[in-house]
């Protein structure tokens, strides 16, 4: 294939890119063709810039008159700074610790505030956040930081960890032992660090993910997209945990020094997955990281 | 003396609440907007809305001038935000072919010329089929696939439409500014 031919093959893929709407595979593809085509190079840098126009095409619209008082309210000055307290409730808990100021709309911003999830800018993922719980703690900030950074070669859309815990029994308060981090790509993955493996030569890790059918779409169509306004939809926070969800065993997870690390591919998209857990050989469950718990 | 995007942006890459309040003064309306017009509910989109001057406050320090406007890195932060509360929240319903009429209507031609907007004008120059397909991809985020999908032609047709419309649209653009610079 000559150079040009080269050119030809990827126009359309080169528009993806543009439009911001290239996968993986496709981005990595254009890249590394850009690498020694200034004309491609040019192409790309013209179609983006108009791609970029057509976001003003959206009308104007002003929005409540205390936005933005509620923006400034939100640039504190360690934006990263989070509790572990906020990890592990569904979002339609309202009574959960606040750690930002208290306002009317508290819950709905919450579960909409965990609802906007990290993606790429320019080239880099700016956060973690997810639908529910996910969140990284301190300790394992600068193991996410790495973890983003692979991502962003990978053109990653979403980074979630959750911390690993577990579970010493009634009256306990659970101890971090690692971190659990999903992406969501094509395909999404879920990888498993620990950093404090306990005494098993080894564990399993298995992912629970919500399988079931959604109460009310209409067969053949996308569930996403043709609720009715005003229609009873699923609600998002209240599914029986042990109803209409299915098991993905990723593997082992074997240790050395104390610690160990494994993942794999899952075969849904992030926001399916309800938990992550490690099980020891004889079966038991020695870590978990939920997204939502039972009362 | 009016602050540029540029300036208020340094500023708050250096952490002044002051520089934050006149750009989040300046640009709220275009982003929620934008954010409404993607997810259409109101307080969702006040929420994406949130979250891009968020954001724009975090990574103050990656908006690079040379590369293209204040206006369009921001709402092209709050595109991505916005799509992702999308694919998440899959209670919102939506319907991105509908509200990709409202804009790219002919009745409201008259209307979109006269905001003022350039890429509205040249919009308008573009092929009809060519224009939606391009604008549902930029927009919503919507793949080839999803707009064959959703406007019911083979994938061929929806990538060729969106391929020829975006270079029809940049050829517009460009015309425009050529015409319009000395």
């Amino acid at each position: 294939m000559t150079a040009s031919e080269r050119c030809a093959a990827l126009r359309d893929a080169l528009t993806e890119v543009a439009l911001g709407v290239a996968d993986g595979t496709t981005r990595g593809a254009v890249m590394a063709h850009l690498a020694t085509c200034d004309s491609c190079r040019e192409e790309l840098s013209s179609l983006a810039a108009a791609a970029d126009e057509v976001l003003l095409l959206a009308p104007e619209r002003e929005p409540s008159a205390d936005f933005e008082g509620r923006v400034l309210a939100r640039l504190s000055p360690d934006p990263d700074l989070r509790s572990p307290a906020e990890d592990l409730r569904t979002p339609a808990e309202p009574d959960r610790p606040a750690a930002e100021p208290v306002h009317p709309v508290t819950v709905r911003r919450h579960r909409a505030r965990r609802a906007v999830l990290a993606t790429a800018v320019g080239v880099g993922l700016l956060g973690a956040g997810g639908a529910g719980v996910w969140l990284a703690t301190a300790p394992d900030r600068e193991l996410a930081t790495s973890y983003r950074s692979t991502l962003e070669t990978a053109n990653g859309r979403y980074l979630a960890a959750a911390d690993l815990t577990t579970d010493t029994g009634s009256g306990g308060s659970a101890q971090s032992v690692g971190t659990v981090f999903l992406y969501e790509g094509n395909p999404s993955w879920a990888y498993v660090v620990v950093r404090d493996a306990g005494a098993a030569p080894s564990y399993d890790v298995v992912v629970t993910v919500d399988d079931g059918a959604e109460a009310g779409a209409a067969a053949g169509s996308d569930p996403a997209h043709h609720y009715p306004h005003g229609a009873d939809g699923p609600d998002p926070g209240g599914p029986d945990l042990t109803a209409g969800t299915r098991e993905i065993a990723l593997g082992p997870c074997v240790v050395e020094a104390d610690t160990c690390s494994a993942g794999g591919v899952l075969d849904v998209a992030v926001h399916d997955v309800v938990s992550v857990r490690l099980t020891d050989p004889d079966g038991a469950t020695w870590a978990v990281a939920d997204r939502r718990i039972t009362d | 003396m009016t602050a540029s995007d540029e300036a208020l942006l340094a500023g708050m890459a250096a952490g002044d609440p002051d520089a934050a309040a006149v750009f989040v003064r300046r640009h709220q309306a275009r982003v929620y907007g934008l954010a409404l017009f993607v997810v259409g509910i109101p307080a969702v989109a006040e929420e994406v809305a949130q979250e891009t001057f968020v954001r724009a406050w975090r990574h103050a320090d990656a908006f690079d001038p040379r590369r293209g406007r204040a206006t369009t890195w921001l709402l092209a932060i709050a595109r991505h935000a916005a799509i992702d509360v999308l694919r998440v929240r899959r209670d919102i319903p939506v319907d991105p072919v509908a509200m990709v009429e409202t804009i790219a209507d002919p009745d409201r031609l008259a209307e979109r010329v006269a905001t003022g907007t350039a890429v509205n004008a040249a919009l308008a120059r573009v092929p009809r089929e060519q224009a939606t397909a391009v604008v549902l991809a930029a927009v919503f985020g919507l793949s080839g696939a999803e707009i064959a999908e959703r406007t019911g032609v083979p994938l061929g047709t929806a990538k060729t439409r969106i391929r020829l419309g975006l270079r029809h649209l940049r050829d517009e653009l460009t015309t425009m500014r050529e015409v319009d610079t000395p």
